[in-house]
């Protein structure tokens, strides 16, 4: 090979001399070398957009008192929350501790089958920094209620226990959740809907409303439950 | 470390995993997307009529409608119409009884069982005739033209019969159950064993 800067030698030879000096050098480079190079290239080409950080969420829609959210596979819309130790139907009676209760219209989006009780429904909703609820069947206090499900589903108009959600029917729904005994009073809830998505496991061939995703999030005043007068 | 070139060989077995993998892919998407492939023998019937089944033979007796109702057990309003129907089934193989319900309704959207709606049976040993309520909360509008999927397996409906019964439920019957204000009774017949 010609040496490079020889004198009397032509251009064309001059970057044919250092192309070859070139893929010499990257000749000896090892994989790993390569692998550490491309990851760089990567990181260098990506920093204009924001690198390799995770992206910031977006921003979690907001859920208020008579707005109605579309949280798949239902429509949500929460009325009110109230708590009291006797919500007056043999499903929630009388307790030592408090029901802590989310009231909210619920209609299935699902335009194919029911939205079941057993996956979707019973994880629609979840109320945050309640201090002291328990789990369902449970008496102890949890240290957090943000991932508690409800103790049970009410159907308003008649206090029996909610089931599958019926499609083109809209339920106003109670969903109850219990505090231990000596549990301060919440005098605000927030509130999370979680929606679904309705997929294939991924070890059978069943197929269910699944990833439970936080989606929407509110605080409402929570205030004392006053019994419907009798009629 | 050099990367090693890869001879015809190589390329060649590399060139049959990405033909596989293509196959593959068009096999899937000509594959039906139903959530089930291998479906329940349906087993089509209509009111009164009896069907055989593989397990018994089943029967729907008699429809009723309304926003309210009453069981043994409770009373429940619906934002829509609750349809009831009263089935006769009689085992013929082992003393099994229905124990799965589904309700198409007239759009053809298939209305589950949950916790709320009812299906309770007294079946008796194979030969003896037992009897089923049901009752199923719908939405009037879609109410016309619905049928009702008796089976016996509750996990898995696959593979095995399934009764499908045309309720005969007609929007004049439909208009009638919303005017109406007493409550529809659901309960075992007295003669029920």
């Amino acid at each position: 090979m010609a040496p490079v800067g020889m004198d009397g030698g032509t251009d064309s030879l001059r970057a044919t001399g250092r192309w070859g000096r070139a893929r010499q050098w990257l000749a000896t480079l090892t994989v790993r070398q390569w692998l550490l190079a491309a990851f760089l290239l990567v990181l260098v080409g990506s920093s204009p957009f924001g690198g390799l950080r995770a992206q910031r969420a977006e921003a979690t829609p907001t859920l208020s008192v008579g707005v109605e959210q579309t949280v798949a596979p239902v429509r949500l819309t929460v009325t009110k929350v109230r708590f009291g130790s006797d919500l007056g139907v043999p499903q929630a009676a009388k307790i030592d501790g408090r029901y802590v209760v989310v009231f909210a219209k619920v209609t299935g989006t699902d335009e194919k089958r029911s939205v079941p009780m057993y996956d979707a429904l019973r994880d629609l909703l979840r109320i945050e920094q309640v201090p002291g609820v328990t789990k369902p069947f449970s008496t102890d206090p949890e240290p957090s209620s943000d991932d508690l499900r409800p103790d049970t589903i009410l159907v308003a108009d008649d206090a029996e226990r909610m089931g599958d959600l019926a499609p083109g029917l809209t339920y106003t729904l109670a969903f109850v959740w219990r505090q231990a005994p000596g549990q301060p009073v919440p005098t605000s809830v927030r509130v999370a809907a979680y929606s679904h998505t309705f997929r294939q496991a991924s070890i059978d061939d069943t197929y269910d409303w699944r990833d439970a995703t936080r989606a929407a999030v509110g605080t409402f005043p929570a205030t004392a439950y006053e019994k419907p007068a009798a009629s | 470390m050099r990367v090693p070139r890869p001879n015809r060989a190589q390329l060649g077995a590399g060139a049959l995993v990405l033909a596989a993998l293509s196959v593959g892919r068009v096999v899937t998407e000509w594959l039906p997307e139903d959530p089930s492939p291998v479906r329940a023998f349906e087993r089509t019937t209509t009111l009164d009529r009896e069907v055989h089944l593989r397990y018994g033979n089943l029967r729907v007796t008699e429809v009723d409608g309304g926003k309210q109702l009453a069981t043994s057990t409770s009373a429940m309003l619906s934002p829509g119409l609750w349809v009831t129907a009263h089935v006769d089934f009689t085992p013929t193989v082992d003393k099994v009884g229905p124990a799965y319900a589904e309700l198409r309704d007239g759009e053809g959207r298939v209305l589950t069982r949950g916790s709320r709606n009812v299906l309770e049976c007294k079946v008796i040993n194979p030969g003896i005739s037992g009897h089923c309520l049901v009752a199923f909360e719908v939405d009037p509008t879609a109410l016309a033209g619905s049928h009702l999927a008796l089976t016996v397996n509750v996990n898995d409906q696959r593979g095995d019969d399934m009764a499908v019964v045309d309720l005969g439920i007609t929007p004049a019957q439909v208009a009638t159950w919303k005017a109406r204000t007493t409550p529809v009774e659901l309960l075992m017949p007295k003669d029920a064993t």
